[in-house]
């Protein structure tokens, strides 16, 4: 007996335009139907797309999911996309329209004003989302730096903003922040 | 309306203009991304009365609550969306009535089956916790519940400044920006200095002293020793006075050093005792919060609390407060005198003043950072060179030296560009000062040499001029950078008072009980539980073991094993439902007392520095040797002991003789027997052991739990050969309970556990 077997657990498969479809549901949620390799159909009215490289190789290696709920499933992995380009475009949109929302990471355009106050930094910024302001703990922790030169800046919920390029950025946003990078 | 969020003006309007009566809401929720993944204001309104859920946007969307079921977070990343299952206006609920639970339980699944997700909304994290609260409150208000105001889910959301009302940015970190008083900080730091008022009286008087003497000084010997004394029309033109003069000159000097040495030690006497007293309170104050707490902080960062931030403050009143006094008395000392001695010398001294500050305010902040960056690319390179030495092995067995090398002078070289930036900064700051200040200071030279000559001034007011020159400049720097110290000071303060300050989650209950002697009956009662509110750990779990059960826990990794052994022992309060001992809920019962009489065994073992005895008798320091040996002999400890030079005297512990995994999880066992406890829980004990160790543990543990309440929790389940009951969990859920041979019947995850691990076990006999 197979462990699988023992235990129910999905098998992953990988995941090509010949044997997954994906759609939007009337709910406006990612649904997949999918072909198994022993030529049974199975279909989810609702789909998590997860990046294996969110930062490097964000259009490859996308892992398909069950969501993980009482009704929909236990949260497996039905397959992996190994590239998005794969797929046509408009399946591509909606696995990025998915995406964008998964990786929420609003890239900072122009920085208003930013001070420091009992160990905290205070953002108030326009991004490409929008504006926002954020509180950052622990500037020394908060900043990743990239070898290409992309700063991810991580405030105390968890959320995340990025800086693109700083030397990109007008000459008063970049002064603001350049002590800190 | 329930106090979650208040609707906006604009939100107001919109329900208006839909004909909705905003006071017909029970409670809204504010959502700050819109379903266009932008930041936008979105409003969920939940209205009993009329049976609706709103959307409010620039308008209103209506969802009939009754035809919505399951609402749920899809957790993202950085975002959450809720959705809910929808359902068609004619597909009512099935209503319950008479049925049993039993029989509703399908019904209820195919009506959920029915319906199709939707997606409610979209949030970033910072929504995150009142989007948990909403959904609750929307579940209780769909079952029919009355919440109010006072409701306990409320209460995450109290954490307010007393003083201005408004939230702490950080419910971790309550410092209220607006409030956070730097004032108030340093009146409580002083406070630490107000019992050694003796050693303050002292320092000020030294302080003054010292003042003076380095003010009379350059006067006794300029405008004195060389204007009356050598000069040719000096009026005490004696030898005498040479002598006088001179040894007045050497006696202000020992009595300046005198002064020194009597202020150092009384403020090295004082700064001492008090950095001693702050860490024993932060260290005092950490011991009594719950283990959450610890969790939640980097164990770096809290030694950084009890040794960095009481030696920032420190620092500050030993190399701060004593120079910030001495230099503005000096300063405004020397003003004073060469004001009176020669007004427009002490002009042109004082010209180059304020350039010299701004250059020192504007540039040094650079020199930090880039130093500050100097100091991050050579931990980095510490830090490699730390993973290649000690994955030395693993670097030779793949052949990659070369890329380590190569990895290494990459690091190398951005340390080196580190380094060579700061001199850099270094080099167009201190020149320049230098520069300025020669310029002056030759430019005094000058100017005075011509009004000496001019008979407009004496030789010896020149010289007292330059000896005063060198101390205006001296604490410029340092007066520019008073305020990042003052700063940085009150920050470390501030955090050392946050932890002081901290109350903790879990504390005795004012009415808590002793139990004297625990006898080992413990019942969960729909006990709910999570770290995080996104990941529930368990789910209304029920039970009961009754004293001199030996309970077997099996389960997949985090299926909610160890939290049991934690919420037995009250290292965390359950989120909902009971725990009770001995029929007292843990919460009334007094934490010493409660944990006095339960021992955990766990696969993490922690040798504290110390003897092995030491160890041994942790939890029952008054233990005699000879019950230190009888514990050590039940745990076949005390052959390995005894095979250590010093026996049971042998230092262990960091920085002294390391103990395998075996000998430490053996003295772990025999510190557990030393406490004779009622209840007994063995976490994963023998996991990491050999057949051989795991063997002899096996015999130590056999006699540990004879005649106790014992929870072993295990993954082998041939460790639990001896357990008279079985539970299994599943995804935080108790699937299973009884012996093990009722849950062989039942084919269940006990069974399937079971054949697996058999089947393993046969494969490796059949040699497959």
């Amino acid at each position: 007996m197979q462990e699988t077997a023992l235990f129910d657990k999905r098998i992953s498969i990988p995941l090509t335009p010949e044997n997954a479809k994906f759609s939007l549901s009337a709910g406006g949620l990612l649904s997949l139907s999918v072909t198994k390799p022993d030529g049974t159909e199975e279909h989810f009215e609702r789909v998590i797309p997860i990046r294996a490289f969110p930062i490097t190789d964000p259009d490859c290696y996308i892992c398909i999911r069950e969501p993980d709920t009482k009704r929909n499933g236990k949260g497996e992995e039905i397959g992996m996309i190994e590239r998005m380009a794969d797929f046509d475009e408009r399946t591509q949109e909606l696995l990025l329209c998915e995406l964008d929302r998964r990786y929420f990471t609003p890239e900072i355009k122009k920085i208003h004003s930013l001070h420091e106050k009992f160990g905290y930094l205070y953002f108030d910024v326009t991004t490409n989302a929008g504006r926002s302001e954020f509180i950052m703990a622990n500037p020394s922790g908060s900043f990743r730096t990239l070898e290409d030169g992309r700063v991810f800046m991580y405030d105390i919920d968890g959320n995340c903003f990025c800086v693109t390029d700083p030397d990109a950025l007008d000459k008063a946003s970049r002064k603001k922040i350049e002590i800190y990078l | 309306m329930l106090p979650l969020d208040t609707l906006s003006d604009k939100a107001l309007a919109a329900l208006q203009d839909a004909g909705i009566d905003p006071g017909q809401i029970d409670v809204a929720f504010y959502m700050d991304l819109g379903l266009d993944a932008q930041f936008g204001r979105v409003y969920l309104a939940i209205s009993r009365q009329n049976g609706t859920l709103y959307r409010i946007t620039e308008g209103v969307e209506t969802f009939t609550l009754s035809q919505l079921c399951e609402p749920s977070i899809d957790n993202f990343t950085t975002t959450n969306r809720l959705t809910a299952t929808m359902h068609a206006a004619d597909d009512l609920p099935p209503e319950q009535g008479e049925m049993t639970d039993e029989e509703f339980a399908p019904i209820r699944a195919a009506y959920e089956e029915r319906g199709r997700s939707e997606v409610i909304g979209f949030c970033t994290n910072s929504c995150k916790r009142k989007l948990l609260a909403f959904l609750n409150i929307w579940e209780r208000l769909a079952r029919g519940e009355e919440i109010g105001e006072e409701d306990p889910i409320f209460e995450q959301f109290n954490a307010k400044c007393p003083k201005c009302g408004k939230p702490f940015d950080d419910p971790l970190r309550r410092i209220c920006k607006g409030c956070a008083n730097k004032k108030g900080t340093l009146r409580r730091l002083l406070g630490y200095f107000t019992p050694f008022k003796p050693q303050l009286v002292i320092v000020t008087i030294c302080l003054l002293l010292s003042t003076a003497i380095s003010l009379i000084s350059p006067v006794i010997s300029g405008q004195v020793l060389y204007d009356q004394v050598i000069s040719p029309t000096g009026s005490m033109r004696e030898e005498k006075y040479v002598y006088i003069l001179v040894g007045v000159i050497i006696g202000l000097a020992v009595l300046s050093l005198v002064i020194g040495i009597v202020q150092s030690r009384a403020n090295a006497y004082m700064s001492t005792q008090v950095t001693k007293r702050m860490k024993n309170d932060i260290f005092r104050a950490m011991n009594r919060l719950s283990l959450s707490y610890f969790n939640q902080q980097p164990t770096g960062r809290l030694i950084n609390r009890v040794n960095y931030d009481a030696e920032k403050v420190r620092n500050f009143f030993i190399n701060g407060v004593p120079y910030l006094i001495v230099h503005a008395l000096q300063f405004i000392g020397l003003t004073v005198v060469l004001m009176i001695i020669n007004p427009w010398l002490t002009l042109m001294i004082l010209l180059p003043v304020p350039v010299i500050v701004l250059i020192f305010k504007y540039r040094l902040p650079h020199l930090w950072r880039s130093f500050s960056r100097a100091w991050r690319a050579s931990s980095s390179l510490t830090g490699v060179l730390n993973d290649s030495l000690s994955g030395i092995r693993v670097v030779k067995a793949f052949a990659k030296e070369d890329k380590e090398t190569h990895q290494f002078f990459g690091y190398s070289t951005k340390l080196m560009n580190a380094n060579l930036r700061s001199n850099l900064i270094a080099l167009s700051i201190f020149p320049v000062i230098s520069l300025i200040i020669g310029v002056f200071g030759n430019m005094v030279w000058g100017v005075g040499g011509i009004q000496v000559i001019g008979k407009h001034m004496s030789y010896g007011e020149l010289t007292t001029f330059i000896g005063y020159m060198g101390m205006v400049f001296a604490p410029l720097n340092f007066f520019s950078q008073f305020t990042n110290m003052l700063t940085d000071t009150l920050n470390s303060a501030q955090r050392m008072f946050e932890v002081q300050d901290m109350v903790p989650d879990i504390t005795d209950a004012p009415d808590a009980v002793e139990l004297p002697e625990i006898k080992g009956d413990i019942e969960f009662k729909d006990v709910g539980f999570h770290y995080n509110p996104n990941r529930p750990i368990l789910k209304n779990v029920s039970f009961t073991i009754h004293q001199g059960d030996r309970i077997g826990l099996v389960g997949h990794t985090g299926s909610g094993k160890s939290t049991i052994a934690n919420l037995i022992t009250r290292m965390y309060d359950v989120v909902s439902g009971s725990v009770t001992i001995d029929g007292v809920d843990v919460k009334q019962i007094k934490s010493s007392s409660l944990r006095g009489g339960i021992a955990i065994v766990s696969q993490e073992i922690f040798i504290f520095r110390g003897t092995i005895a030491d160890n041994i008798r942790y939890g029952k320091p008054d233990a005699t040797m000879q019950e230190v040996i009888a514990a050590a002999r039940a745990a076949n400890a005390h052959d390995f002991i005894m095979n250590l030079p010093e026996g049971y005297e042998t230092r262990v512990g960091i920085g002294s003789r390391s103990l395998s995994g075996g000998e430490r999880q053996r003295v772990s066992i025999a510190r557990a027997l030393l406490l004779d406890p009622a209840i007994l829980i063995l976490d994963e004990a023998t996991a990491a052991m050999d057949t051989e160790t795991e063997h002899q543990i096996s015999q130590a543990i056999d006699k540990l739990i004879e005649g106790k309440t014992s929870i072993s929790i295990a993954h082998r389940l041939s460790t639990l050969k001896n357990c008279n009951y079985i539970m299994a969990m599943e995804n935080g859920e108790l699937v299973e309970m009884g012996t093990q041979e009722e849950l062989m019947e039942a084919k269940g995850v006990y069974y399937k556990l079971w054949t697996l691990q058999n089947e393993q076990m046969t494969k490796v006999m059949e040699g497959k």
